[in-house]
């Protein structure tokens, strides 16, 4: 068996409902590996040591009894937006600082139900926006960790915790989970509950998975997707097996390759790497087919961040009223743009945003999926930035799911990744395709400095 | 939308958006925005530029 942090979600269920593995030894060996490297990487914002073993010690009864969960006892950490009954949930800013709900997030619930144990909150940039947070990345310090799930990445890529949660506004799940070497999905808008998530911009926030496997992405995609009455933007979609769809995808799928935008505004070695996947993906069976963006797609980016800034205005606006200086500068001057744009801009970006969701579904007729960079460069060498979410925002803005996998190290040594894309509510097919070219590509890494 | 066409409408906005933040906020604050206030007036101008098909709701 391999060392308990190394583990999967699917082994680790394995190993505890075969009884290999206790629940109670797991989060110890979790924690303190938390108390070992969390130091240097900053990860974390608050870990109740307690807790975390009060659950898992309730785990180990059920394992006793024999009842199996779908998480059960896997060790999940929180990105510091999701409310946490009774544990502080700071949004890593001053505003929020002492906040403590009274009650989970749907989405904590629901992975509490399956037996998950909540191993505790995880560094976020400032309200999940783009001001840098303290947490490392763990391939190079020097380099940003990417945000705004910065901690739920970093803590996910050396091992400690099985999986976390995240959340995209822009880019904040796939893009630190590349950057980080990890697997990220971001499921369709409306898939997963955002009832007590602390919002960035209502119709734009989706909460995010990250783990080591695409496997365990749609085991997580499963316990927490469902409508929720509490979340205005959850979509009444029913909840297919995940897992089955995704194990079913046993062809080899057509891929379309989008090269204008995400080739021209990647460095060449990104475009080159993302070519070469391309090529090994082909030369195992799948076809490649180069497709165009719709003309909808010029104007993406800049739908995303009016209606975020003007979203994040409208919810900060009585804080920011008295306390304009507690926030960081990034988020601060989002809010002020925001507070900027009229009604009539607002709305128009709401319209093209729904013409590019139409126009992308249209690209993915007759695709299992679509595929590019996830990043046009690694991690950048520069702490003052998240890095781009250039590659992310219009797909978070069309709402479609996305999903990127690890698939290789840049000249630097930092990972590089690639992400594919899918039609609304049809994650099944997507982790389908995600995984047999997962299997394809064989790419696990994990930082030398945190083996 | 011709550039230059273009360019004149994202200057019109960035003049606009100027003199409602100095409604708002000090001209020493609001100079601080420009960079913000650049790219937010180019995001406007470029919403504007791409015109969704009438029948489109947000």
């Amino acid at each position: 068996m391999s060392n308990p942090y190394e583990m999967t979600i699917s082994e680790t269920v394995d190993a505890i409902n075969s009884k290999n593995l206790s629940p109670v030894e797991l989060a110890e060996s979790l924690l303190d590996r938390i108390d070992r490297i969390d130091p240097e990487l900053k990860a974390w914002v608050t870990v109740d040591r307690e807790d975390v073993l009060g659950a898992a010690k309730q785990c180990e009864i059920e394992q006793e009894k024999g009842i199996i969960r779908p998480l059960q006892g896997v060790p999940v950490g929180l990105k510091d937006i999701f409310y946490t009954a009774d544990m502080r949930t700071s949004a890593c800013s001053k505003i929020f600082a002492d906040f403590v709900p009274t009650y989970d997030a749907t989405s904590v619930s629901k992975l509490k139900e399956a037996g998950a144990v909540i191993l505790g909150k995880a560094v976020t940039t400032e309200f999940a926006s783009s001001d840098p947070s303290p947490a490392v990345n763990p391939w190079n310090a020097n380099h940003t960790p990417g945000g705004s799930s910065s901690g739920s990445s970093v803590a996910v890529a050396t091992g400690m915790c099985t999986a976390a949660l995240g959340s995209q506004t822009g880019g904040s799940t796939c893009r630190p989970a590349a950057y980080n070497g990890i697997v990220g999905l971001k499921p369709t808008y409306g898939r997963i509950s955002r009832h007590g998530v602390v919002p960035l911009s209502w119709s734009l926030d989706t909460v995010g998975i990250l783990v080591r496997s695409v496997e365990d992405a749609a085991l997580m995609l499963q316990v927490m997707s469902g409508h929720d009455p509490l979340d205005p933007g959850s979509a009444a979609e029913s909840v297919p097996d995940f897992l089955s769809q995704m194990r079913n995808t046993t062809h080899s799928p057509v891929i379309g390759l989008i090269k204008d935008y995400f080739f021209d505004t990647s460095t060449q070695e990104v475009a080159d790497h993302t070519q070469g996947i391309a090529q090994k993906l082909a030369q195992s069976g799948a076809e490649i087919r180069e497709i165009s963006l719709p003309q909808s797609f010029g104007s993406s980016h800049a739908c995303q961040r009016v209606v975020s800034n003007v979203e994040a205005a409208a919810f900060h606006r009585e804080w920011y009223k008295d306390r304009a200086d507690e926030y960081g500068p990034k988020i601060r001057r989002n809010i002020e743009m925001g507070m900027l744009i009229s009604g009539v801009d607002y709305l128009q970006a709401q319209r093209l945003r729904r013409q590019l969701r139409l126009d992308m579904v249209n690209m993915l007729a007759g695709l299992d999926a679509v595929l590019m960079p996830t990043t046009p460069t690694p991690a950048p060498g520069d702490l003052n930035t998240t890095g781009e979410a250039i590659f992310q925002a219009p797909w978070t803005s069309s709402g479609l799911p996305t999903i990127t996998i690890p698939s290789g190290l840049a000249s630097n040594g930092l990972p590089l990744g690639v992400q594919f894309a899918g039609l609304p509510f049809a994650e099944g097919s997507l982790l389908g395709v995600a995984q047999w070219c997962e299997r394809v590509l064989d790419v696990n890494m994990w930082p030398e400095n945190y083996r | 939308m011709p550039q230059k066409e273009q360019t004149n409408t994202s200057k019109n906005i960035l003049e606009n958006l100027i003199s409602i933040a100095r409604l708002h906020w000090s001209r020493e604050l609001t100079d601080d925005m420009n960079p913000q206030l650049e790219q937010t007036a180019q995001n406007i101008s470029q919403i504007m530029q791409d015109i969704p098909d009438p029948e489109v709701e947000p």
